[in-house]
């Protein structure tokens, strides 16, 4: 059945909407976090392919033979093979196990999101999200997929096998920064010119002074750094945090000097 | 890291690094630059972001004029790719007869010195900024070839031009203590080692007073918190930075579409403190409806701080300290050192290399304090 691991009340309902058995039930506030009634949920696996912050997952152990199988989103190219032997890694991309994929599907009703369907052992059930192929694998029969020629293993392969190869093995440009639009590429040139810190990078890139300020950002800088540098990311210091923590019209704050009553120029302009 | 310079500079903020540019460029390498974080991390990076020849005493209109002529070609000189430099103007606003009046005499001096500023009305000051609502207005001044330009990158063009040169810059590095012998700095003590150096400078932006302690030298400057925020970016709207001293506020759109907007609290007490106050959104906000009411809009997405090292005249002091006798200053620069740093860089290199000065800055020496010898700057925020 499903197992959600949605905990960000932001305004995001695509799952109750997915739910074809009513067991997530609609939402009375757009920012409600999903509530799954288990007695209704089939797994059907609907809720993880419109999901879009990946946090909703299908935890299937009704075989009984000790092993249960984890369904997941997976939104990189090559899509693993029925049959394939994968790592399977925690959240935070920490290897578990070893897992055996079942099912790898992406029909067109899921919108671009594949599903990937992994055997592990039951124990590591509810640790079990992700999955690493193996370094060189999956170039064979999922070339159709638009993989290029020499590309080394799945997204997150790089951190152990190549500090070069970064998150984009294999499927072109990545957008760290969206704000932005600076790539990982422009973050690894800044780098090697000698933009050694989260901070010089921002200041030379501008990633993570756009309306998002790093909130989107900045973790993936700090991983990208941390591969090129070798240092933990806790030993970096991300920029400055400072508000007004989100983008707010300038108008509004003359709300703090004479109080909401008086009319503002943002309700004149009729934004 | 050397253990022995001719040229010792306490601070990697642009003053710094022009100053270490210009050294090597005029053939003196063996200069390193001490700073303890990395260059333009301090005031330099937290600046406004103005470029302007606008001013109201001698000395800031030539050095500024001069400034921006090499702002022009830095790039080039500079071998970088792009510092953003864009000359959209300033326009200077005034709100009182009075006021208007200094600003005359602002631009009679400024126009003697070269600069093509003019006074314009308030129907023509709407035509240079159309959104400029601002109905109590007198007058202003405007002048063409003043701007923006991006101070990291400026910084960034100087460090790694010096750096070609030659000159070793230290990051994260701080200058903790000087040693003294015969009235001159003999050694510094650093963070990373002792150092022996033929001459220092002090261009440490807000711990000016700090460093010149160090050296048994009281400065008459202070350090005080000035607050920005910058919007989201947005389509070209506003070429001309917009400045009002008498609501001690200033708003320009950079090329790359984000409005940076400023104001000065007199009543910012004196220290070192870089925080944010929900009351400076608040205050703004009000000037901003006053001002430029259609940017209430825009949203904000961050606020910061920096500080100003304000001289009692709000120009720079610049030049020989006197003692110890080969300490130099390059300090006090009053919210403005940004839009100085190219001649500055110049004419303190040409100093210390006993060269002719390219403009003579004798006047802006630390001794014209004891001297009583001081021209207020008045178009300051």
């Amino acid at each position: 059945m499903a197992i959600v691991e949605c905990f960000e009340r932001i305004p995001c309902d695509p799952c109750a909407a997915a739910c074809k058995q009513g067991a997530i039930r609609p939402f009375a506030d757009i920012c409600d976090l999903p509530r799954i009634d288990h007695e209704l949920c089939n797994g059907c696996a609907l809720c993880v392919v419109r999901c879009p912050g990946l946090a909703i997952f299908v935890v299937d152990a009704s075989a009984g033979d000790g092993s249960a199988v984890v369904k997941m989103p997976y939104e990189h190219t090559p899509l693993p093979r029925a049959g394939q032997t994968v790592r399977a890694t925690d959240r935070s991309g920490r290897d578990v196990c070893a897992g055996t994929v079942t099912r790898a599907q992406r029909p067109s009703a899921f919108d671009h999101t594949a599903l990937v369907s992994i055997r592990v052992p039951v124990e590591h059930a509810m640790d079990v999200r992700g999955l690493l192929l193996p370094p060189g694998a999956g170039l064979g029969a999922g070339a159709k997929e638009g993989a290029q020629e020499g590309a080394e293993g799945g997204a997150g392969a790089g951190g152990k096998a190549d500090a070069r190869a970064g998150l984009g093995a294999g499927v072109g440009p990545v957008v760290v920064c969206r704000c932005e639009e600076i790539t990982e590429d422009d973050i690894v040139a800044a780098y090697e010119a000698g933009y050694r810190t989260p901070e010089e990078i921002k200041r030379k890139l501008r990633c993570g002074m756009g309306p998002c300020q790093g909130r989107t950002c900045m973790p993936v800088v700090l991983s990208i750094l941390s591969r090129l540098s070798g240092r933990p990311v806790g030993d970096m210091a991300p920029p400055t945090g400072r508000p007004p923590l989100k983008p707010t019209p300038l108008a509004s704050f003359a709300a703090l000097k004479y109080g909401p009553a008086r009319p503002s120029s943002v309700e004149e302009d009729g934004r | 890291m050397k253990r022995s310079v001719e040229v010792a500079i306490v601070g990697g903020g642009v003053i710094g690094c022009s100053i270490a540019y210009h050294l090597a460029n005029l053939g003196c390498r063996d200069v390193a630059v001490y700073e303890r974080g990395y260059p333009s991390c301090g005031s330099t990076g937290r600046c406004g972001a103005g470029v302007r020849a606008q001013w109201g005493t001698e000395m800031n209109c030539r050095l500024a004029h001069e400034s921006i002529k090499r702002f022009e070609r830095l790039e080039e000189d500079l071998d970088y790719p792009d510092i953003e430099f864009k000359q959209g103007g300033y326009l200077i606003l005034a709100f009182s007869p009075a006021q208007l009046r200094q600003f005359e005499r602002n631009v009679a001096l400024q126009n003697s010195l070269g600069i093509p500023s003019r006074v314009v009305g308030p129907d023509e000051a709407r035509d240079i900024v159309p959104h400029l609502a601002a109905p109590d207005l007198v007058g202003a001044t405007f002048c063409g070839t003043d701007g923006h330009c991006n101070p990291f990158k400026v910084t960034d063009a100087y460090a790694r031009a010096a750096r070609r040169l030659g000159v070793e810059i230290n990051t994260y590095t701080s200058v903790t203590g000087f040693e003294q012998q015969g009235g001159r700095v003999v050694r510094l003590e650093t963070t990373a080692g002792p150092v022996e150096c033929g001459a220092v400078v002090n261009a440490a932006g807000p711990f000016s007073a700090q460093v010149a302690a160090m050296a048994g030298l009281e400065l008459p400057v202070f350090s005080q918190r000035h607050q920005v925020v910058v919007t989201e970016p947005v389509a070209p709207k506003q070429r001309p930075m917009v400045i009002s001293f008498a609501h001690g506020f200033y708003c320009q759109q950079t090329p790359h579409g984000s409005f940076i907007l400023g104001l000065g609290d007199p009543a910012e007490p004196r220290g070192l403190d870089i925080g944010h106050s929900w009351q400076f959104l608040a205050d703004l906000a009000e000037k901003v409806e006053h001002l430029l009411p259609s940017l209430g809009r825009l949203r904000a997405v961050r606020q910061w701080s920096g500080l100003y090292n304000v001289t009692p005249d709000a120009q720079p002091i610049l030049g020989p300290a006197g003692q110890p006798a080969n300490l130099w200053l390059a300090v006090g620069f009053s919210g403005h050192g940004f839009m100085l740093a190219p001649m500055v860089g110049l004419t303190i290199a040409q100093g210390i290399l006993g060269m002719e000065a390219e403009i003579p800055i004798d006047r802006l020496v630390l001794a014209r304090f004891a001297r009583g010898e001081l021209v207020p700057e008045p178009s300051v925020v």
